[in-house]
């Protein structure tokens, strides 16, 4: 159709404060890509030619305006030396952390994103979707911001009680892990990707707000400052509850807020002026098992979404689920092309 | 609070030395230049408040928004090149903004920088070049927007031009013009056929006529007379868009300040240009304080210079910053003559004929040892010196006069002779374009007239994106051309 936008102008006008013809419809399609792909996690998590292809299976299936490079949140953390386990049909989880005492922390070296760990999975995935597709689709690095990184290196737990007992120790964590995101950021921006920080153990669903005020803010504030440098627009990805936190998020520095378990008028009310929103229908309304309409579900989210001040991307509050129904993720994306500003 | 804009940089260079860096190596060289820099560096000065004016980033920062050919250009280390790039990068952006900021944004098309000085005359107005559009499949690396114009018809067998009309129909490159002006008559007729289209979309085009100059003297005054009444029309109709009358104090001192760009390029064509034998490792240049030497490396990279040539077209929408963008690189080059220094390894003097819609080129010829030495990219009319005191429009009219496309193929042609004589030029190379209408007529009388001169020519059409094979061919041509300009030097004894 003559006079149709590609997705790439779309996030572009979106940007600069432009109302495109319609926001940009980008659920979070991760690890779903794999199904549709019909790979293990496995291959998916560790062979970026395999993530790179399952992701352009998926938006070719889809049609949704994005590329996501991400498979875990602790790619940061295992590439420091912590021992993640990766299975065939979920995502990977934390095995043994790196820091098992905390005197460890001194002799803690910085990750060679071309090197270490799985960094150049995502490296590699990102050149190739880039090569592929980075004229008319935007590509996402999902970087894991340094609270989850600290408590990815050190164990959840014991991370949380040194943020009560050994303040220092998860100050000196919290640097080192911010160091290592700008390295990995900047070799992801080389690669053409624009880094998208996701922090779900910042979530007001695990840590208090004057944990993340202590915690969590400042870090993400010095990384998104650093990519402010380049003049990048960031978002920052907060899974869970966000009510006790959502006014903090400006103080963060982040153009955008992917929000999950939080409605989107109170995210418009507190932040909508200065920040973009990116939400947030719930992800389990896409499995089968869920027995909700679509529909019914997401009209408030978009209707309000859209009325946003300072701009709206219609996408769901976190990972699209791998084993979704199809059918379900197509209404979506379909009603949120349909949508269009007053 | 934004403090104190920065209005020079003062020849601050990040390295001593000059040369071609990639975006990688400017990644991270980027964290040398100093925070206020970054900070202060903004377009818009009547806007002192706008958070998004700044524009000094490197560019990796333009690779992330789908500008993939950065990642395989080789750019100037300088910090004036550094700023030229984030100047021209964030051209679109600064036209989106201009309009959320109030003012009048203008189209100018098909003109090549001829009607600009008269749009800017009006306060609070910007221009912008549709046709320059036609740099954005190459700088994506993508069809999208010859795709786009193809829904219309204009296919391969139009000009690159056709990708301002992707751009037209696609809303999502430039905002909706107050008004478009478009130039006709003796012009480039390809981007005539992307008006009528533009037209067809809805788009109110006020039309310019250009009238074919014939090159004889008996027969300015008649075009002169001619063309300053089109002059005289297009500002009632901008009276009309803009709400304000034309005054002719503003009108003086915009053509000053853009007789100074003007000046600035000349001075950095002539310094980079300069007289001296292709054989010889230095040349001798009297500059009033006695002769001396001066080194005759090439001091700046030829898409940087392709970028300054194109400022005049429509001062990239803001006249007064473009302006201390372009002294900035004219003072880098004469601190590094000064200092002789250069690139290392290109020193085979060559003139380029018609602007490279692929700017990999240049890069790509300055790679096998050429440098850049003298240009003729069909924009002869945003060379001379405007008239400052006479009658605006005949003032106008008169510089339009001087304009590459209008006459005749032999007029063209001389103006390709005299860069080589100026710049004792080794070897000339014609990019022409595809399908477009004046290349095919022109290229084939040019190489005749260069090589009746004994000057090696080397005509190509650059190729659209993607087209990697036929690019590999391009590629050859320029190695086998560079290679025997090597061995003729060689053979004269140099």
């Amino acid at each position: 159709m003559a006079g149709e936008m590609n997705p790439r102008e779309r996030w572009g006008l979106l940007l600069i404060d432009e109302f495109p013809d319609r926001p940009p419809v980008y659920p979070l399609v991760t690890s779903h890509a794999s199904a549709v792909y019909g790979c293990d996690l496995i291959s998916y998590c560790s062979d970026g030619k395999i993530l790179a292809e399952a992701q352009l299976a998926a938006q070719r299936k889809y049609g949704h305006e994005g590329l996501s490079v991400f498979t875990d949140v602790g790619l940061i953390a295992e590439a420091m030396g912590s021992k993640y386990h990766l299975r065939e049909f979920e995502v990977p989880i934390l095995n043994r952390p790196i820091i098992e005492e905390l005197s460890a922390i001194d002799k803690l070296k910085l990750p060679d994103p071309g090197g270490s760990g799985r960094l150049p999975v995502y490296l590699e995935a990102i050149e190739k979707l880039y090569q592929a597709k980075g004229d008319v689709l935007p590509v996402f690095a999902f970087v894991p911001a340094p609270f989850t990184t600290a408590a990815g290196l050190r164990g959840i737990e014991d991370f949380l009680v040194d943020t009560i007992t050994e303040p220092e120790a998860a100050h000196q964590l919290l640097e080192l892990s911010l160091e290592a995101a700008i390295k990995f950021c900047d070799e992801c921006i080389l690669c053409g990707a624009l880094p998208m920080l996701v922090d779900p153990l910042a979530s007001g669903s695990v840590i208090s707000r004057r944990t993340f005020a202590e915690f969590a803010l400042p870090y993400n504030r010095k990384l998104i400052t650093h990519l402010h440098r380049y003049d990048l627009d960031v978002t920052l990805h907060i899974c869970g509850e966000t009510s006790s936190i959502v006014d903090l998020i400006s103080d963060t520095g982040a153009d955008l807020f992917s929000l999950d378990k939080l409605d989107i008028d109170i995210a418009r009310s507190s932040i909508g002026d200065k920040v973009r929103l990116v939400g947030n229908l719930a992800p389990h309304n896409l499995m089968a098992s869920s027995g909700v309409s679509i529909e019914d579900n997401c009209h408030h989210i978009i209707d309000s979404g859209i009325r946003n001040k300072k701009g709206f991307v219609i996408s769901t509050g976190c990972e699209v689920p791998i084993r979704c129904q199809p059918e379900k993720l197509q209404k979506y994306i379909k009603l949120g092309k349909e949508a269009r500003y007053e | 609070m934004i403090s104190q804009k920065i209005r020079k940089l003062d020849n601050f260079e990040l390295e001593e030395n000059p040369r071609q860096i990639d975006f990688r190596e400017w990644h991270r060289l980027f964290q040398k230049v100093p925070e206020e820099l970054v900070e202060n560096t903004r377009y818009f000065r009547d806007l002192p408040n706008a958070e998004w004016s700044q524009y000094l980033f490197p560019p990796s920062t333009h690779v992330v928004s789908g500008n993939r050919l950065l990642r395989k250009l080789k750019f100037d280390n300088s910090l004036a090149s550094l700023r030229l790039w984030g100047f021209v990068m964030s051209e679109g952006e600064r036209i989106y903004r201009a309009k959320q900021a109030g003012k009048k944004v203008i189209a100018v098309m098909g003109d090549l920088g001829a009607v600009t000085p008269l749009v800017y005359s009006f306060p609070n107005t910007v221009a912008f070049y549709p046709d320059c559009l036609w740099w954005t499949p190459f700088m994506m690396e993508s069809k999208v927007l010859f795709d786009e114009a193809a829904k219309f018809g204009l296919g391969e067998d139009c000009c690159f031009v056709r990708a301002a009309l992707g751009a037209y129909s696609k809303k999502a490159y430039f905002p909706k013009p107050d008004l478009c002006i478009g130039t006709v008559g003796a012009t480039c007729d390809d981007m005539n056929a992307v008006m009528s289209e533009v037209e067809f979309l809805g788009y109110d085009i006020h039309y310019f006529e250009l009238p074919h100059r014939h090159d004889k003297p008996q027969d300015v005054k008649r075009l002169k007379v001619f063309l300053s009444g089109q002059y005289e029309g297009l500002s009632a109709k901008l009276e009309h868009v803009t709400g304000h009358e034309f005054d002719l104090t503003r009108f003086e001192e915009t053509i000053s300040k853009v007789n100074r760009m003007r000046g600035a390029i000349s001075d950095l064509k002539g310094m980079l240009g300069g007289a001296g034998s292709p054989l010889d490792s230095c040349v001798r240049r009297n500059d009033g304080r006695g002769s001396r030497r001066i080194d005759r490396r090439n001091a700046m990279g030829g898409i940087e210079m392709l970028n300054v040539e194109f400022a005049p077209l429509s001062y990239y929408g803001d006249l007064d910053e473009c302006i201390d963008v372009i002294e900035d690189v004219r003072d880098t080059v004469k601190s590094r003559q000064t200092r002789s220094v250069g690139y290392p390894d290109q020193d085979i003097r060559l003139v380029w004929v018609t602007p490279p819609a692929d700017p990999q080129l240049m890069n790509y010829i300055e790679g096998l040892g050429g440098m850049i030495v003298g240009s003729e990219y069909l924009i002869n009319q945003t060379t001379p010196q405007i008239l400052e005191n006479g009658d605006p429009f005949d003032s106008l009219a008169e510089s339009h006069l001087s304009g590459s496309l209008m006459g005749s193929m032999g007029y063209r042609t001389q103006l390709v002779i005299d860069q080589i004589e100026k710049s004792n030029a080794e070897g000339v190379i014609i990019s022409g374009v595809f399908g477009s209408s004046h290349c095919p007529y022109e290229t084939t009388p040019i190489v005749d007239a260069v090589r009746k001169k004994g000057i090696p020519v080397l005509a190509i059409d650059v190729v659209a994106p993607g087209k990697i094979m036929m690019q590999s061919q391009i590629f050859n041509r320029m190695e086998a051309f560079m290679e025997s300009l090597k061995a003729a030097r060689r053979y004269r004894g140099g």
